[in-house]
């Protein structure tokens, strides 16, 4: 008990929080026998809102540090210039005193603080940061512990310091208190705390280890939806835990649970995950990485009565809506494929949007009206088109009896679905007439040329086209104006409506075969997909390289060697991966947010 | 001590400047050579210049010739700066070009026939229009002022300038051919409404069609016309020969090049010009040598030229960065100079600039400290690619007193007042802090200094 009294300290500092906090400051124990066995989230107070942890801190370190593609990027100029930074050697040698200090190199000093797993939490009673990393091996552990202290005491004795460390007591725990914050061995286990409530809490359920009750958790590992969360998760590289329960009854940032977008972009990104924030209870962060790839996966428990009428648009009825495959055309850079009924997203947005976002959206809907002949955008627009939607953006292909351009954009698609095609197309494609009057009324007025309306028939679909009439003795071949990119067409296939920013992307996207349905796990309902290829991505910037250049020498105040050189160190990160992508998903009762990175090939 | 200026015998006001004891051929008047043709000069350039004769400098500096290779990669450069279809990325270009090119001579003079000949892309909006009229008048900078006139007269970007894209015979523009007798070639007073008329009629049938020009045969007005004293059947080329050709013209050029390059005020009088006027006249309107003669002149090397100039915004700017062997973001400094009142490619009217007193007023003043605190505080300004602290340090410059002299020597055209002076050497010696921050302070200090407007 009077131990207890003794360890009552003012630990409000939350700064050293940080890694480097391990191999500057270590703790002790004293006379107790640790408990085998205990998980981190055991020594947890169930008041523990946020929870991280990595289970194999060395593995995560080897990934990074022994990538195959590590080769390549100390060959990247830009890595080179970042390595050779007077900063850069002055860690490096400050780094190598360390290790000789411990006797050890810096990833085995890791290793023996941290090998078995590093976590930290966050507990809002105490208002208390713990990071805690388990050691394979206590005897290890406390050796170098015991190295750090010199090493403190020693730095501090050489500037004329007095001793940085203050010793305190706690059940027979000696706890090491610097810089408002403190830290003490328990087993093998180095806990950090700012506060010392939490530290009594962490210490109390190590050294008494608690049996507490679902209605009644001792621990946050007792916690039923903290075990709801272990069990629906995979083992991660690194995976947190977040009390979203919580974190709404505790008031903070009440607008990202209130179920109002800011905005009509943000609902039609976005929208699915609001209904879904007001009632799930908790929600996981995963990152997954491996050699090949990197995946950070966000899950929040889900259920389709959760999902408001208003926001059906989102997730269709019951749930059901998915994305429609990606439709193949060569040298695709980017794919966007979505499941949004848009026309009911629009006609409902008063119910979806803050007041602000809803207002300013009624005066937009009036100017769309406007540029649609006077008709309801919400209504008559979109309402006339299906839910599956897809952007399809490519490397520009060549264009026939068009100049080349100096700049060159991605040509991209919008392909939508048609409700009713006999009575749709009709109209699209008087609106899409009208647009195009619209735009050289427009061009005429900047001195642009003018789109040329022609029709085009094929065994698959309809295309309306517009094209520039290149100009006598204007445009030379590679150094045409930037109207040149855009062949703008509108397509007609079967139920399908594209809009293409050329021809020749929207004759293949009405020729190409249906996109084959990608193998999904069973009971996964895939609502938004994008992906990203860096080859195409690279090359389209290859296309602009002296565009690049130009702006970097411009912008920069570069030479031209000097921007070359920038723009090949982008063409060099670009070239470490493969692809990227991102998927909005429902499967087993969540929806997931699942970002992935693809290392390229050695 | 020179003579007033009323009482210059014109003679020795443009014969060759010889050093003397009392004036003697230093860096000072190096660095005032080097600010009037060509923005700025380094403090190697310097010391190069008084290794050589004043005569030797100036014709090292006039007879300097642009190498292909760098006219190939500015053309490049421009390319991506064009191919957007937006004009507001010339002036970025243009700077970048001013502060790269190995011959600033050919920049400064060609910026001197943008004033003159001045267009606007707010009303050609057509880079590409403005972009070769940019390249027209940098070919044409240093050659034959008669044939600049003539190819100007074609300029599809002039003429679209001047409402003269279509030109028909029974309603002739008639702003072109003011122009060209008003601002481009004799000056007000030197012609009648009538001239203005009978000029107009030669250039009916001169249009631009699709970005070029055409002469349009079936709009030619092949009639007799009456102008300036003279009559026939004169077309457009005949029209412009004969405005060149009236002894107004080679006075009135002179006047303007003298005003630029020499002094702002007083206005220079006919007499104190007229040997300037003859020898243009007499070697057919060639501009290199009676710019070449002013710039190695007496009256150029004067208390009547020294510090009597305003420096222009594009003076200031690209002057401050060559200086220092300075680079920077070249787009905000286009819209930086553009909101100070010099807006490359966007003249405020046919007139071009006023320059002079006109640059400076309360607004612009605070302006110009403004713009160079933004080139110190923007990461992108790095001299010779670095800091300034290395600049100076590799240029051997390490202690304040020294670094104050390099800075006054490079960017003053009069000596710093004494207590700036003592203000900027106690900001650089201040021990604490990072030395990089005060040294960019010291300079920001100087440079806001009335002293720094001057030219």
């Amino acid at each position: 008990m009077q131990n207890r009294n003794r360890l009552n300290t003012s630990w409000t500092n939350p700064c050293g929080f940080c890694l480097a906090w391990l191999l500057y400051l270590a703790g002790v124990a004293l006379g107790q026998e640790p408990v085998a066995g205990q998980q981190a989230a055991e020594l947890l107070p169930p008041t523990a809102v946020y929870y991280a942890e990595i289970p194999e801190p060395d593995k995560l370190i080897g990934a990074l540090l022994d990538h195959p593609l590590r080769g390549r990027v100390e060959e990247l100029e830009v890595w080179k210039r970042a390595t050779q930074t007077p900063e850069y050697f002055q860690g490096i040698v400050g780094l190598r005193i360390v290790e000789f200090a411990l006797g050890m190199e810096w990833r085995k000093a890791l290793e023996t603080l941290a090998g078995a797993g590093l976590y930290a939490a966050f507990d809002p009673p105490t208002q208390g940061f713990a990071i805690l990393a388990r050691a394979p091996d206590e005897k290890q552990l406390l050796t170098l512990r015991d190295k750090l202290l010199t090493l403190a005491r020693d730095d501090a004795k050489r500037n004329k310091r007095p001793d940085p460390l203050q010793t305190r007591e706690y059940r027979g725990v000696t706890a090491y208190e610097a810089n408002g914050s403190a830290s003490a061995v328990i087993g093998p286990w180095l806990v950090i705390t700012n506060k010392a409530d939490l530290g009594k809490a962490i210490i109390d359920r190590h050294l008494d280890r608690p049996q507490g009750t679902p209605d009644a958790p001792a621990s946050l590992a007792q916690l039923p939806k903290f075990q709801g969360a272990k069990n629906g998760s995979k083992r991660a590289t690194l995976w947190l835990f977040a009390d979203i329960e919580a974190a709404r009854a505790s008031g903070l940032a009440p607008q990202a649970y209130s179920g109002k977008a800011d905005n009509i972009i943000a609902e039609f990104l976005f929208g699915g995950l609001l209904d879904t924030l007001k009632q799930t209870p908790y929600a996981t962060l995963s990152f997954h990485l491996t050699p090949a790839d990197a995946r950070l996966n966000l899950a929040l428990p889900h259920q389709s009565q959760w999902v408001s009428p208003a926001r059906e648009h989102y997730f269709g009825p019951n749930g059901s809506g998915s994305a429609p495959q990606p439709t193949p055309v060569p040298e695709t850079l980017f794919t966007f494929t979505f499941y949004r009924d848009l026309g009911k997203m629009w006609r409902r947005a008063d119910e979806l949007l803050t007041q602000k976002a809803a207002e300013e959206l009624t005066q937009g809907n009036s100017g769309l009206s406007t540029l649609f002949g006077g008709k309801d955008f919400g209504e008559e627009v979109l309402g006339l088109l299906g839910p599956q939607t897809q952007l399809v953006v490519t490397r520009p292909p060549a264009e026939e009896g068009y100049p080349r351009p100096a700049v060159r954009l991605p040509a991209f698609a919008l392909q939508f679905e048609m409700r009713n095609p006999e009575i749709t197309r009709r109209e699209l494609r008087r609106t899409f007439q009208s647009l195009v009057g619209f735009l050289n009324v427009i061009g005429a007025m900047n001195a642009q040329p003018q789109l040329e309306l022609d029709v085009e028939k094929l065994t698959a679909g309809e295309l309306v086209t517009s094209t520039y009439l290149p100009e006598t003795g204007r445009d030379v071949e590679g150094e045409a104006r930037i109207n040149f990119n855009f062949s703008p067409t509108a397509a007609f296939a079967d139920n399908r409506f594209v809009l293409s920013s050329t021809r020749t992307l929207a004759r293949q996207m009405i020729t190409a075969p249906k996109g084959e349905d990608s193998a999904s796990p069973a009971g996964r309902v895939v609502n938004t997909s994008a992906r990203l290829d860096a080859g195409f991505l690279k090359a389209i910037l290859g296309d602009n390289r002296g565009q690049l250049i130009a702006r970097n020498m411009l912008e920069e105040g570069r030479s031209r060697e000097e921007a070359e050189r920038q723009i090949e160190g982008l063409f060099g990160i670009i070239g470490l991966f493969q692809d990227a992508g991102l998927q909005v998903f429902t499967d087993e009762g969540r929806v997931q947010v699942e970002l992935s990175v693809t290392a390229a090939k050695e | 001590m020179a003579p007033s200026l009323k009482s210059i015998d014109p003679e020795w006001a443009w014969s060759p400047f010889v050093p003397s004891a009392e004036q003697p051929w230093n860096r000072r008047l190096a660095a005032h050579l080097r600010r009037r043709s060509g923005f700025a000069g380094t403090s190697a350039e310097l010391d190069a210049d008084i290794a050589k004769s004043p005569s030797e400098a100036v014709a090292a500096i006039c007879t300097a010739v642009e190498p292909a290779e760098f006219r190939i990669d500015m053309a490049g450069l421009a390319r991506p700066s064009l191919a957007g279809g937006d004009a507001r990325k010339l002036p970025a270009w243009w700077l970048y070009r001013m502060l790269a090119t190995p011959v600033p001579f050919l920049e400064r003079v060609t910026l001197f026939w943008h004033g003159h000949f001045a267009t606007s892309a707010a009303k050609v909006t057509d880079p590409e229009l403005m972009y070769r009229q940019n390249e027209l008048l940098r070919r044409h900078a240093l050659g034959d002022f008669g044939q600049l006139v003539h190819d100007i007269a074609r300029d599809p970007a002039m003429l679209l300038w001047l409402d003269s894209a279509t030109n028909r015979r029974l309603h002739p523009n008639e702003n072109f051919a003011r122009e060209l007798m008003e601002l481009f070639c004799l000056g007000e007073g030197q012609y009648t409404e009538q001239d203005i008329r009978e000029l107009a009629r030669c250039f009916a049938g001169w249009e631009v069609r699709r970005g070029n020009f055409r002469l349009n045969p079936e709009q030619q007005d092949p009639g007799s016309k009456s102008i300036l004293g003279s009559t026939g059947e004169f077309s457009g080329d005949d029209g412009v020969d004969l405005v060149l050709r009236q002894s107004a013209a080679p006075m009135f050029i002179v006047q303007k090049l003298v005003r630029d390059f020499v002094f702002d005020e007083p206005a220079a009088s006919p007499e104190l010009l007229e040997p300037l006027a003859r020898q243009f006249r007499e070697q057919g309107l060639k501009t290199l040598p009676v710019i070449q003669r002013i710039l190695s002149s007496n009256l150029f090397f004067s208390r009547h030229a020294l510090a009597r100039k305003v420096k222009s915004p594009v003076d200031v700017a690209v002057g401050f960065l060559r200086a220092l062997s300075g680079t920077t973001n070249f787009v905000k400094l286009a819209q930086d100079l553009g909101e100070l009142g010099q807006d490359l490619f966007f003249p405020p009217n046919v007139k071009g600039w006023d320059g002079g007193r006109t640059w400076i007023n309360s607004s612009t003043l605070l302006g110009r400290a403004n713009l160079i605190k933004g080139l110190l505080d923007s990461g992108a300004t790095r001299f010779n690619g670095g800091s300034l602290r290395d600049f100076l340090t590799r240029q051997g410059t390490s202690d304040s007193q020294a670094i104050v002299h390099r800075l006054e020597e490079l960017l003053f055209a009069v000596p710093l007042p004494p207590a700036a002076r003592a203000q900027t050497v106690e900001l650089i010696d201040r021990k604490t802090g990072d030395w990089e921050k005060h040294l960019r302070g010291a300079l920001h200090l100087v440079c806001t200094l009335p002293e720094f407007q001057l030219a």
